[in-house]
């Protein structure tokens, strides 16, 4: 990596330490964008709250005796505010249909939110210090993870886990009152400890990553309000994260138009509980699903762009988690089903006969010409009639974000299993209105069953 | 993902997941785990483990220690574990925080110097309390401490030198595997859970030399531990893993070693033992200083040494690069002076011993000392060995003295002797626990026979810690 004196000359961790302190009034958009990401990830967290990865993790909490400081979501534990941010990060990021951040691939919302809400409600702070804390803490992890730039993540980081420690620390930080000078502290020390390896992928220690992220954020920010020191450039120092995992970090990138470019308003929310680059495809499968009876269907031919098959093409997944990665499956079940949640990728649905049967006639055809947000669908039905999908920009992408109607949906649709339909509502209407008036006790409240 | 092109030169082309040298690592640490350690493993266990409960002791009432409890006050769980030196309790993660903590704070533990590796700090962090927890015997610690830095060591070593010279904090980094697998064999972990803990473990490493004149530095090991407990009990209670983390295509070594041999991690385990290389520092500073401190205090101790008031000019003869990293002719504070081999010097020619209290802030700043140190002055010799020195006084009636040290005490040529090692831990826990070494070299003397490790957590904390 090259060394230049202009690199230096940036102190990237103080002025994200100065501006997430005292963040400057929150435009509506960007705050409309920070309680979005707050919805989903409860509602995620919520929806993935008696998974056997959770109940594992909260066994563990347990074992330990921690004191009742905070709130697991969708249950009526309470643990202290590290546990409670860790469990809540694993859950949330557990079915991998969380909030993409599509520059970095960065899923900010896990590591972040259940660190601020952690020590929110811990503190008895009101909705506007928690939708503060969420969006400069999703700020710094995404400026971050811009920075470190793309061989950061090729090199085998999994970015969501070593930018969420820093974007962790962020919102606990300014939620505890941190001095600037803390702040730069709490995030060197979350530097000095961001991690996730790419190996994790297919086992429940990725969204480990995102638990570690969140409860080691919240433990650096709490560690230096008692007194700990760090260094003062922990993420651009010479020896510092940027230059150790990355081979050509930008640290202009990091810290350019901070407070007026918002980063937070381009995190995306998955409508569909995959790989995201199958969700164009899904998007026509869903539309043909409208139009016509699946099972009528002969071949059914999906266009997409190659990037598809490289990450999505398991051809007969065995197991729920398989399915995760099969184009195949996910245009199935997006026919079958007409929508593609965490119901759809099950093993059971995996192994369903009439999905197998199904996507046993799915064909792909790539094509370097359709973009990543992009795919066609066509097939022929029992008369001989043709059908023609296009879908030009996939529900969830820049182009066309899921709107907040759909993102209500979705939010409902995981938490309601839990929560029972009328509760699930309440819980995406206080997100979506939190303000100085809502106390985020009442939010976390929202968020759990009744004792 | 393109790994030809974008990290230089391998010694291995290119990864072979069937190679799988985390399973038979661990596979090789249950066998060892199951069987008594052989006598010479199981000296250098006792020695590491004595030395580094030292300097666990010596620090304990630090402010990094004190601000790690203040917070275990507030946040933490069941105050089941013990922390040497404290007469208080805190739960397993953070007593294993505070303890790995001040076991590193002063520099002062265990290094493996073909790896710069400090393993005692995360090894004893995460051993202690889940030992005593466990109701483990004496000898169940004492293997789980001794492979907890043998597997740490040995991951160290398949990435060195390139991990470390990159900037990671290797003591960290690998400190977190050495850590789940000292808890995880306390747990009784089988091979396939033990390479599940590693995979978790190694998924949480941490450790940048950014930090290093800061906290930080030592928070690496004790973080280390409390990930590594953290790991162990996920595993214990059904988490899941990697569990081929180490050479795996996007594991440990590829994402943080530009050059790495993964069968450095297993060649030859159980009959080569890196745990045999690990040393002792004899002085509280940097290792380069050592060769010139040790000349000094020999000067001091000799018969005609006419005292310091009778010294014109010390001349300190050593290689160029021990002036190139501790060539500091005037440093201002205690942290400073560890990385000044002209303040060592000084010190050993003033008191006749180096210990902590010669990296006071007040006895750098002392007249006397600033006065002596403004009297040294370096001749480098590239002929020198790096670890040789020598130093040569020119007293007040035109006499000189002169002393060669060919390897400094505590480097693996010329290994602290067992009353040296005492001395030095008596050094440390004297301030801290009066009178209380000798119960503590028997307790880790008496631990491979003992029926629990109580009487070692006994020795290790002050009378009357609540048990």
């Amino acid at each position: 990596m090259t060394e230049t004196a202009t690199d230096t000359a940036i102190d990237v961790t103080r002025q994200l330490a100065d501006f997430s302190v005292a963040p400057p009034a929150l435009p509506d958009d960007v705050a409309h964008a920070g309680r979005r990401t707050i919805a989903n990830t409860l509602g995620l967290a919520v929806g993935a709250c008696d998974e056997p990865a959770t109940r594992v993790a909260l066994g563990a909490a347990r074992w330990f005796e921690p004191p009742e400081q905070a709130g697991v979501l969708g249950r009526t534990e309470r643990l202290n505010v590290e546990w409670t941010a860790l469990v809540n990060g694993l859950a949330a990021h557990l079915e991998d249909f969380d909030d993409t951040h599509l520059a970095t691939v960065i899923h900010p919302g896990a590591a972040v939110v259940p660190a601020a809400l952690a020590v929110a409600e811990w503190l008895d702070a009101d909705g506007q210090r928690l939708l503060e804390a969420t969006v400069v803490g999703v700020e710094v992890a995404l400026r971050v993870g811009l920075g470190l730039s793309s061989s950061h993540f090729d090199r085998g980081w999994h970015i969501s886990g070593t930018c969420g420690h820093v974007g962790a620390a962020a919102a606990a930080g300014l939620l505890l009152g941190l001095t600037a000078e803390q702040q730069a502290s709490a995030l060197s020390l979350a530097a000095a400890q961001a991690s996730g390896l790419l190996a994790a992928l297919g086992t429940v220690t990725k969204p480990l990553h995102l638990g570690k992220a969140a409860a080691n954020g919240v433990e650096a920010a709490l560690l230096v309000a008692h007194g700990f020191t760090a260094p003062e450039r922990g993420i651009e120092g010479r020896r510092g994260l940027a230059r150790l995992a990355s081979r050509d970090p930008d640290f202009t990138t990091m810290v350019a138009g901070l407070g007026q470019h918002w980063e937070t308003c381009a995190n995306a929310f998955k409508p569909y509980a995959c790989g995201i680059v199958a969700h164009p495809a899904i998007d026509a499968a869903i539309e043909l699903g409208r139009q016509v009876d699946p099972d009528a269907l002969d071949v059914i031919v999906a266009r997409v762009n190659p990037v598809v098959l490289d990450v999505m093409g398991v051809r007969d997944p065995t197991d729920g988690l398989q399915s995760k990665f099969s184009v195949y499956h996910a245009v199935a079940v997006g026919l079958h089903d007409g929508t593609a949640g965490p119901a759809q990728f099950t093993d059971a649905q995996a192994t369903d006969p009439r999905i197998r049967a199904l996507r046993e006639r799915v064909r792909v055809n790539l094509d370097a010409g359709i973009r990543r947000d992009e795919a066609r669908l066509s097939a022929r039905d029992g008369a001989g009639t043709a059908h023609e999908i296009h879908v030009p920009h996939a529900t969830g992408s820049a182009d066309r974000p899921l709107t907040d109607a759909q993102l209500r949906d979705k939010v409902t649709s995981l938490a309601a299993p839990v929560l029972g339909e009328a509760r699930a509502l309440a819980l995406w209407d206080c997100a979506l209105s939190l303000s100085a008036a809502v106390p985020v006790r009442d939010l976390v409240a929202a968020a759990r069953p009744h004792d | 993902m393109g790994q030809t092109s974008d990290v230089g030169h391998r010694r291995q082309a290119t990864p072979q997941p069937a190679r799988d040298t985390t399973a038979r690592l661990c596979a090789a640490l249950c066998e060892s785990a199951a069987a008594p350690l052989a006598a010479p493993v199981r000296r250098a266990a006792e020695r590491s483990l004595l030395n580094v409960l030292g300097t666990a002791i010596g620090a304990s009432r630090e402010p990094a220690v004190e601000t790690v409890l203040a917070k275990a006050a507030a946040h933490g769980g069941r105050p089941v574990a013990p922390i040497p030196g404290r007469p208080e309790r805190a739960d397993l993660t953070h007593a294993a925080l505070a303890t790995g903590i001040a076991a590193h704070l002063d520099d002062f533990d265990d290094t493996h110097l073909a790896t710069v590796i400090h393993p005692g700090a995360a090894t004893l962090g995460a051993s202690l309390g889940l030992a005593h927890q466990r109701h483990a015997r004496g000898r169940e610690l004492l293997t789980a401490f001794a492979l907890g830095c043998e597997a740490q060591l040995r991951v160290g070593v398949a990435m060195s030198p390139s991990h470390y010279d990159a900037g990671w904090h290797i003591t960290g980094t690998c400190g977190v595997v050495g850590a789940a697998v000292a808890a995880g064999l306390l747990l009784e972990l089988g091979p396939e859970q033990l390479a599940t803990a590693i995979g978790i473990a190694a998924s949480s490493t941490l450790g940048i030399r950014e930090a290093f004149g800061t906290m930080t530095k030592s928070f690496h090991p004790g973080k280390a531990a409390s990930n590594g407990i953290q790991a162990a009990v996920l595993t214990a209670r059904g988490f899941s893993a990697p569990t081929n983390i180490l050479d795996h295509p996007r594991g440990l070594y590829h994402v943080l070693a530009e050059d790495y041999d993964p069968e450095a991690a297993v060649a030859g385990f159980g009959s080569h033992w890196e745990l045999l290389a690990n040393t002792f520092k004899p002085y509280p500073c940097g290792i380069v200083t050592h060769p010139a401190i040790d000349a000094a205090v020999a000067l001091a101790g000799r018969p005609d040494y006419p005292g310091a008031e009778a010294i014109e000019d010390v001349v300190i003869r050593c290689h160029p690069l021990v002036v190139e990293l501790t060539g500091n002719p005037d440093p201002e504070d205690g942290l400073q002076a560890r990385f000044a081999t002209i303040h060592g010097v000084a010190a050993g020619l003033l008191r006749g011993t180096v210990g902590l209290p010669e990296y006071d802030d007040a006895f750098v700043r002392d007249a006397a000392t600033v006065g002596l140190r403004s009297r040294c002055r370096f001749e480098v010799d590239a002929a020198l060995a790096r670890a040789a020195a020598e130093v040569e006084l020119h007293l007040a009636g035109g006499q000189r003295l002169r002393e060669f040290v060919e390897h400094a005490r505590g480097s693996l040529e010329r290994p602290l002797s067992d009353a040296e090692l005492e001395a030095k831990v008596r050094g440390l826990v004297d301030p801290i626990l009066p009178g209380r070494t000798g119960a503590l070299v028997a307790a880790v003397d008496a631990l491979a026979d003992a029926d629990t490790v109580n009487e070692l957590v006994d020795a290790a904390t002050p009378e009357g810690a609540v048990l």
